[in-house]
């Protein structure tokens, strides 16, 4: 028995559970019998010998078991590693393939990582801005609460300190909460004076967020009780530049507007909110905060995090309670129909009118992934019918058909495998481009960086292209016809009517998805046109602006602050080369302002007529000329106007002259707002914050007798360039106050475009995502009407060979291409029809059903699909028939 | 690879079957029947722990199984060794023979009594 057995190969490890256990049954099963005729030989019974067998075998059952348990095991491993092994094989197959054909696969390939590295750069915008602003986490939980003043019509207004106190007291609705004031102070002592931004906190800010401190330790709640030393907590920004990364800085004393802090901390460099802060301190809550008459001055942003189980409906039932009490304490500005209190996700709050930007952009990104995997998937197509004789021969040589796609979807993959990491490096040249932002109100934007998140979702949009781009294709090719096929090359290649119909699937989809971006870029573009024709009401051009602010602790009052201004003004105007000059308390595109209701005694309400609530401006000097902002009607401010009396003179704009005087002279008519006032002139309107802006009544005050706020811009018109502008005015400020910082210089032009940043971000990348499919799309047209006429060389040579023109052969393949183009043109006007209305936010005087849009957009893609088609028709139409009858 | 010293038995028994393999294809119960013809059934082995130990084996990629028959034209289940296989074999020889002399060593020691 022990010699060379005669083997012949049945079979090896079985695949099945069952079969499995059959092996293990037969092998032992062979054992026992074997044994059991060896001892009846010796001369024991059936039944004697086979007891004896058992007994030296041991528990049968126990040995199947665990024989079997090591042979699942180890086919396991078997066919895992045979799986991998056959798609390394695969890969490698396909990767020898695709250097064979350079150009295909250079195109394909670059294709995928265009589509797929706008998709990286636009969805690393979007997580950075919508998803993940800051590293909170939770930070989706968090509201902003904010306020509606229904009775004068403005919505989305902060708090004021004493609605944020009673917020905070609510511990049962929230579980930690915060409100803010935005600030500046004047930096003195480490250097030359600087301009910081200093937030100043109520409740638990860092709790809020949860931030831990890198350094020292952040502030409680307790260290803002009145009396408390003041102490204030850094950025991990502010720490490097300004105390140059000292690992002592903590426990250091910082003078900021004349007061001494004590630095307590600094936090993790990832951690930045707001934008401008560069220190945080404790909001000190003075008792007068609490009066009924200051709860109107709303200057905080409060920040909350809901306890789990509330709703936000419920959040907003309970703030609606908390409301109707501070209307019984407080009186009539808390009824429902003056005052409402409101939340909204805090992400979308820091978002602002970024949001619909970048959720556009992501749904055109979208889009022209679609049409990179319509293009790249009709290529692959073309490609696998040239190659049926290949498959054929795989076929024949025994692969399935299971085989063939996973060959070919392997193929894919190693496809967008290499779009999608050249699309990576495309993705992240993109944000290089965009961190160029650098407004400061876009910071957002500039922040955003590639991630393992932003990488996760590049390899599964690779993925999905591969999916796309692949199945079909490989489905499609792999039913090939394998008598044909082997026969004769050329007419394997003859397209199949499935296959022909995925082609023109594919024009008509890459038509009509280039159509619907096509024109969501013409509409953004000749938004901009409309915006950018905007007449400002004033003259941007050659003006120069800086900033400056008074601290509190050295202009204690008024007066101190009146007599700063006017020498500051009394020198920029002394300086020659310097046209006019003036100063705002707010200038225009830069943030910040103030507004109050007025009143017009004697006046009922006119019907329709807007809130009576304005605007307020401060100015001082020749503000109006050096802004280049027409006087239209009475005069402005003279040195008689600064004198305490009675009375005192304001400007108004057009706004409200035409809103409230509609048929009169306003000039001489009194209004109420702060003071008792009388109008003395009428300016045109000027936008505060943005182009296109909804207008509103703005008030203009005199300075010499209000300086209410503590900063104000000068502003200079000059022809001198702008850097020596801003030297003579630095020299101006420190020839009054040494001590101030001169800060946020700028060009008027400079704010007015940075304004523009979301609108010129939006049009610019729909303009490159629209060049970007249009050129794929001709590419795709070009490339499907070539092989479909290359493919029907023998007709069109009988054709001509019995007397068709060439004319009437090019006008068949045309109007046959022409007709695809039509059904996309059509289908993406509707498509567009149907989606369009999600650009509307981002436009501005113009619909997103813009007739004259949509036709120049028909016409073009018309146009270009036209001449796409024309070049292969009339390369077909010029075929000689012999030539293309023998071709067979 | 759990060294033969710490399961005296199971190494011992891999040994062996390795060592039986080495002379060529065989099935479990011929591999048995060799152990005891050789050892003149001085060793006695539980048959069944023959079989986890063939496959284990097998898993490690020592052994290759395949179904064959046999001189009678039973079908059964023949175990050669791998390339592997005869590597580990001359692995285990030489540890198994460092280990006996050093065992032989400490039990040739005449005691002092």
């Amino acid at each position: 028995m022990t010699g060379e057995p005669r083997r012949k190969r049945v079979f090896r490890i079985p695949f099945s559970r069952r079969g499995l256990r059959d092996d293990v049954d037969s092998e032992l099963r062979f054992h026992i019998e074997g044994r059991v005729e060896e001892l009846m030989s010796k001369g024991l019974s059936r039944e004697q010998a086979e007891r004896e067998a058992r007994e030296r075998f041991g528990d049968v059952q126990q040995i199947e078991s665990e024989v079997e348990r090591i042979d699942r095991t180890t086919q396991r491993r078997q066919s895992f590693l045979e799986r991998a092994t056959a798609l390394i094989g695969d890969a490698r197959y396909a990767l020898r393939g695709m250097m064979r054909r350079p150009l295909s696969t250079t195109i394909v390939v670059a294709t995928l990582a265009l589509a797929i590295g706008a998709n990286t750069a636009i969805f690393t915008l979007v997580d950075g801005v919508l998803m993940h602003p800051l590293p909170t986490p939770g930070l989706d939980r968090l509201v902003v609460i904010q306020e509606d003043l229904l009775g004068i019509n403005l919505h989305d207004f902060q708090l004021s300190p004493g609605e944020t106190y009673d917020l905070i007291q609510r511990k049962d609705l929230f579980s930690a909460i915060t409100g803010l004031a935005g600030g500046s102070a004047n930096l003195t002592g480490q250097g030359e004076p600087q301009r910081l931004g200093l937030s100043r906190t109520l409740g638990d800010f860092f709790g809020v967020f949860a931030v831990h401190p890198y350094l020292g330790r952040v502030y409680r709640p307790d260290d803002s009780a009145p009396g408390a030393p003041h102490v204030v907590v850094a950025t991990y920004a502010f720490w490097q530049k300004v105390l140059g990364g000292d690992a002592h800085a903590v426990g250091r004393t910082l003078a900021l507007d004349d007061t001494r802090y004590e630095l307590i901390g600094v936090l993790p460099a990832d951690f930045q909110y707001p934008r401008s802060a560069q220190l945080y301190t404790p909001f000190t809550l003075d008792p007068v905060w609490l009066t009924a008459q200051r709860r109107n001055s709303e200057f905080i942003t409060v920040v909350a995090r809901p306890r789990d189980r509330f709703s936000p409906e419920q959040l907003t039932s309970a703030l609606a309670v908390e409301v109707s009490r501070w209307a019984r304490l407080h009186g009539e500005q808390y009824v429902p129909t003056h005052f409402d209190l409101h939340t909204q996700p805090f992400v979308s709050y820091l978002s602002g009118d970024l949001r619909p930007v970048l959720l556009t952009l992501m749904g055109a990104v979208a889009l022209v992934l679609l049409i990179a995997c319509a293009n790249v998937g009709s290529l692959q197509l073309v490609l696998a019918a040239k190659r049926a004789r290949e498959i054929a021969v795989r076929a024949a040589l025994g692969a399935g058909r299971a085989t063939i796609v996973r060959w070919l979807l392997v193929e894919s993959l190693v496809l967008a495998f290499a779009g999608g990491l050249l699309g990576i490096a495309i993705g992240a040249a993109i944000l290089r481009l965009v961190s160029r932002l650098n407004e400061s109100q876009y910071r957002l934007l500039a922040d955003a960086h590639l991630d393992s998140r932003v990488l996760f979702f590049s390899a599964l949009v690779a993925l999905s292209a591969a999916v796309l781009f692949g199945v079909v294709p490989a489905l499609r090719a792999s039913r090939v016809d394998l008598n044909d096929a082997l026969k004769d090359s050329s007419r394997a290649t003859s397209i199949t009517l499935s296959r022909h119909r995925f082609l023109q699937g594919s024009v008509v989809v890459q038509v009509a998805l280039t159509l619907v971006l096509l024109l969501a870029s013409a509409l953004t573009v000749r938004s901009l046109a409309r915006v950018l024709e905007i007449d400002p009401g004033f003259r941007p051009e050659s003006v120069m602006t800086m900033r400056i602010n008074l601290p509190r602790s050295r202009y204690r009052d008024n007066a101190a602050s009146a007599a700063f201004y006017n020498a500051l003004d009394d020198r920029l105007k002394a300086i020659p080369g310097f046209a006019s000059t003036g100063l705002v308390a707010f200038l225009p595109f830069s943030g910040g302002g103030d507004s109050s209701p007025f009143d017009l005694p004697g006046r009922p309400p006119l019907p329709n007529e807007p809130a009576r609530h304005a605007n307020t401006q401060v100015i001082e000097g020749d503000y109006f000329r050096a802004m280049g902002i027409p006087l239209l009607r009475g005069r402005t401010f003279g040195p008689a106007d600064a004198a305490e009396s009675e009375n005192e003179s304001v400007i108004v704009d057009e706004y409200l002259a035409k809103s409230f005087f509609p048929n009169e002279d306003p000039i001489g008519k009194a209004i109420i707002h702060n003071n008792r006032a009388t109008i003395v002139g009428v300016v045109a309107n000027v936008p505060q914050e943005y182009l296109g802006q909804e207008l509103h009544s703005t008030i203009y005050h005199y300075m010499p007798r209000n300086p209410w706020y503590g900063g104000a811009s000068a502003v200079i018109r000059s022809t001198l360039p702008n850097a020596t502008v801003a030297a003579m005015a630095r020299a101006a400020v420190r020839d009054v106050d040494p001590q101030l910082p001169v800060f946020d210089v700028k060009s008027m032009p400079e704010r007015v475009s940075a304004s523009l940043t979301p609108r010129r971000l939006a049009m610019f990348v729909l303009l490159g995502f629209a060049a970007l499919s249009l050129a794929l799309s001709v590419l795709g047209i070009y490339g499907i009407i070539s092989y479909s006429t290359a493919q029907r060389t023998r007709e069109i040579g009988i054709r001509v060979a019995l007397g068709a023109d060439p004319g009437d052969v090019t006008r068949l393949i045309l109007r046959s291409a022409m007709t695809l183009a039509g059904i996309g043109v059509v289908a993406g006007a509707l498509f567009f029809l149907g989606v369009g209305s999600v650009l509307a936010s981002v436009l501005y005087g113009i619909g997103p059903r813009d007739p004259l849009t949509i036709a120049g957009g028909v016409l073009l893609l018309a146009a270009v699909a036209f001449v796409a088609s024309y070049i292969p028709a009339r390369r077909a139409a010029r075929v000689d028939p012999l030539v293309a009858m023998r071709a067979e | 690879m759990s060294p033969p010293d710490l399961d005296l038995l199971r190494g011992t028994l891999d040994l062996l079957i390795l060592k039986t393999l080495s002379w060529g294809p065989m099935h479990g119960l011929a591999v048995l029947h060799w152990i005891e013809d050789v050892t003149g059934q001085r060793l006695q082995i539980e048959e069944g722990a023959l079989y986890p130990a063939l496959h284990r084996l097998e898993q490690r990629g020592w052994l290759d199984a395949e179904w064959g028959y046999t001189e009678r034209n039973r079908k059964a289940k023949f175990y050669r060794l791998t390339a592997a296989g005869r590597r580990q074999l001359t692995a285990e020889l030489s540890k198994w023979s460092r280990y006996t002399e050093a065992v032989g060593l400490v039990l040739a020691r005449e005691g002092s009594r």
